[in-house]
């Protein structure tokens, strides 16, 4: 198949989400206008009014980039196919830290700016503050969720929590959001007495509420309805890896393709209230779906205890990386844990298209190879399975020069890569010391938080 | 990993830079820009010049031809009366030279407008037409810290309320309730003339 014929998604590291990156620049500039016609221009330099101004800008930047930051994980159809879930999610995160530090500053400055203007303690004004100013309570309220949300989600706390007490701290969102709202409009001096600010400002704050209302409650669950998608098999793939099979109708419908993945909620006691993803490990064939699951947190633990006939919830498919990036005719998949699902029947589909796909497989021991049977039926695949710990080794067999001799053609082949995400970051940096360009690499993450 | 680990922080870092400019350049573009606004005939009355009431003669004619006696003026016919607008800038109690019976000042309370802080009430002294001096009858004082925002926002509101001659002026920063409070009473003071 020849190369260029493929071409019909930009390529990872080019343009993806440019337009939404100018829309989201746009609407800061809109901010600030909306700041600039309502300060008097005879607003003076002192340090107390300085200081105010400053922290109500920051203020009104972290209620816009708010907004932006629940828009992104909104599952909005446009975002989803021009950014990429994936990308959404890493943009979300990065946002999310700058929006905490932002509501952080926001806070101190303002607080600042009293103590300037009256000689207070920064306690007796903080007090003051909260107590003279109306909806400054809630306010309060929603401002610690924020700032909880945005310390379980920093690296460090977020490695030892489980997902689960992530997701539904993180649920308290929607909540802040909306009690930190009131006091924007009661408060703000650039809404008090501008009506025009409060109505944009309210038409943003209706909209992102619109939009999650639409796409994250009522369109999925009339997908559900539709699907009506239940656990009809599990299978033990190895002492680490199960296969979860479900049965559903006009699954043809989603529109699945290999390599991606969808948010699964199992409607059973302890799994109801949180969404996992999992990849697809075989794409719809006469109403039955597969997933692959390895046992990461507890939560993929507990899908081995799930009962047949147990009904599903499926919101999807997502993902960006499926064969069609393909430019090359040589491939190259770098596989690691449950990430061998999605690089399988992204193989498998490869193989169909006539290129030349080479599929490493890194595990912790053999006995932690998954779908062996099913990769050895594809018949072109050149399968290389790595297993062993590094410190068992003794080396990395994804470092650069290790590479190389698995794949002594790799900077001619195009890579895809699933996996954790250290594992994944491993290889990209192998990749590039060997001088892969970037636009042949393909990367998407496990994890979702 | 490390590569992106710190992208929020420089973004908020960024965006720390970018606000701090924009204050910046508002402060240090404020003169220009209201000669912008101020040579747009309609937006006269929303430009607020610091001290230097050059945007008065648009409003004064009309207010002068009231006070004299005469039916009232329409805002669409100033340019009979630039002299007297011109006249009148130097801000000074007596100088209606179009119009010799308004030189006596006249004083008018506004209503008393309450905040969540105390009471609000202006006294506007006029001569002629033209508004020389907004003083506060009551303002908010229930507390020290608000005695205090009172005593920065107010010469803010008065100047800027004697250089558009009306009560469209600016919400002063921290004191944006007792700005509210101020509008209103100066308003329903020119209302009563």
């Amino acid at each position: 198949m020849a190369a260029e014929s493929i071409r019909d998604l930009p390529p990872r590291g080019g343009p993806r989400g440019v337009t939404l990156r100018i829309a989201l620049v746009g609407g800061g500039l809109v901010v600030l206008t909306m700041w600039w016609t309502n300060t008097p221009a005879s607003f003076s330099a002192t340090p107390a009014e300085l200081t105010t101004t400053v922290g109500e800008l920051c203020g009104l930047m972290a209620g816009y980039l708010i907004c932006a930051l629940v828009l992104l994980v909104a599952r909005v159809p446009w975002f989803q196919r021009s950014v990429g879930m994936d990308k959404l999610i890493l943009w979300h995160r990065t946002l999310g830290t700058t929006v905490v530090l932002l509501i952080a500053t926001h806070v101190v400055f303002i607080v600042l700016g009293g103590m300037l203007l009256d000689h207070a303690t920064p306690w007796n004004e903080l007090i003051f503050t909260l107590t003279r100013y109306p909806d400054m309570l809630t306010a309060l309220i929603g401002t610690i969720a924020i700032l909880v949300v945005g310390f379980t989600s920093a690296r460090l706390i977020r490695q030892r929590i489980s997902y689960e007490i992530w997701y539904v701290i993180h649920l308290t969102t929607y909540a802040a959001v909306y009690l930190t709202f009131l006091h924007q409009l009661s408060d703000g001096a650039h809404f008090v007495d501008n009506p025009i600010n409060r109505f944009v400002w309210i038409i943003l704050y209706l909209g992102t509420g619109a939009s999650v209302i639409c796409w994250r409650i009522v369109l999925p669950s009339a997908g559900a309805w539709r699907h009506r998608l239940r656990v009809e098999d599990l299978t033990t793939e190895n002492s680490g890896t199960t296969s979860v099979w479900f049965r559903g109708d006009h699954l043809d419908e989603l529109g699945i393709r290999a390599g991606q993945f969808m948010l699964f909620r199992f409607v059973s006691w302890g799994h109801l209230l949180t969404a996992h993803p999992y990849s697809i490990s075989r794409v719809p064939v006469d109403g039955r779906l597969r997933i692959t699951v390895g046992a990461l947190g507890d939560h993929s633990g507990a899908v081995r205890s799930l009962k047949r006939g147990t009904l599903v919830f499926a919101e999807g498919p997502f993902g960006s990386v499926t064969a069609d990036r393909a430019t090359r005719a040589r491939i190259l998949l770098i596989a690691g844990g449950a990430g061998i699902g999605p690089l399988r029947t992204i193989a498998e589909e490869l193989v169909d298209r006539g290129h030349d796909v080479t599929l490493i497989y890194r595990a912790r021991s053999l006995s932690h190879l998954a779908l062996i049977e099913e990769l050895a039926a594809i018949g072109e695949l050149v399968f290389l399975p790595v297993t062993g710990r590094r410190d068992e080794l003794g080396y990395d067999p994804l470092a650069p020069d290790n590479l190389s001799l698995l794949v002594p053609d790799v900077r001619d082949r195009e890579v895809f890569i699933c996996g954790p995400s250290a594992m994944a970051f491993t290889a990209e940096t192998s990749l590039r010391a060997l001088r892969v360009p970037r636009r042949f690499i393909h990367r998407e993450e496990l994890s979702i938080s | 990993m490390s590569s992106r680990s710190w992208r929020g922080t420089i973004l908020f870092a960024g965006i720390l830079i970018v606000l701090g400019l924009t204050v910046g350049l508002r402060l240090y573009t404020g003169g220009q820009l209201d000669l912008l606004t101020a040579s747009a005939p309609d937006s006269a009355a929303h430009a607020t010049p610091p001290a230097h009431s050059s945007s008065s003669p648009v409003p004064a004619p009309t207010r002068a031809a009231n006070t004299s006696g005469a039916p009232p003026v329409s805002a669409g016919s100033p340019p009979t009366a630039t002299s007297t607008g011109s006249a009148n800038t130097s801000g000074a109690p007596s100088a209606g030279a179009g119009s010799p019976p308004a030189a006596t000042p006249t004083r008018l309370d506004g209503d008393i407008e309450q905040t969540p802080f105390g009471n609000v009430q202006v006294q506007v002294t006029f001569a002629g037409s033209t508004m020389t001096k907004v003083a506060e009858i009551q303002s908010p004082h229930d507390e020290n810290r608000s005695e205090e925002i009172n005593s920065l926002a107010e010469p803010v509101l008065e100047r800027e309320a004697l250089s558009s001659q009306s009560a469209t002026i600016d919400t002063v920063s921290g004191a944006t309730y007792t700005s509210e409070g101020y509008k209103r009473s100066l308003q329903s003071a020119l209302d009563k003339r």
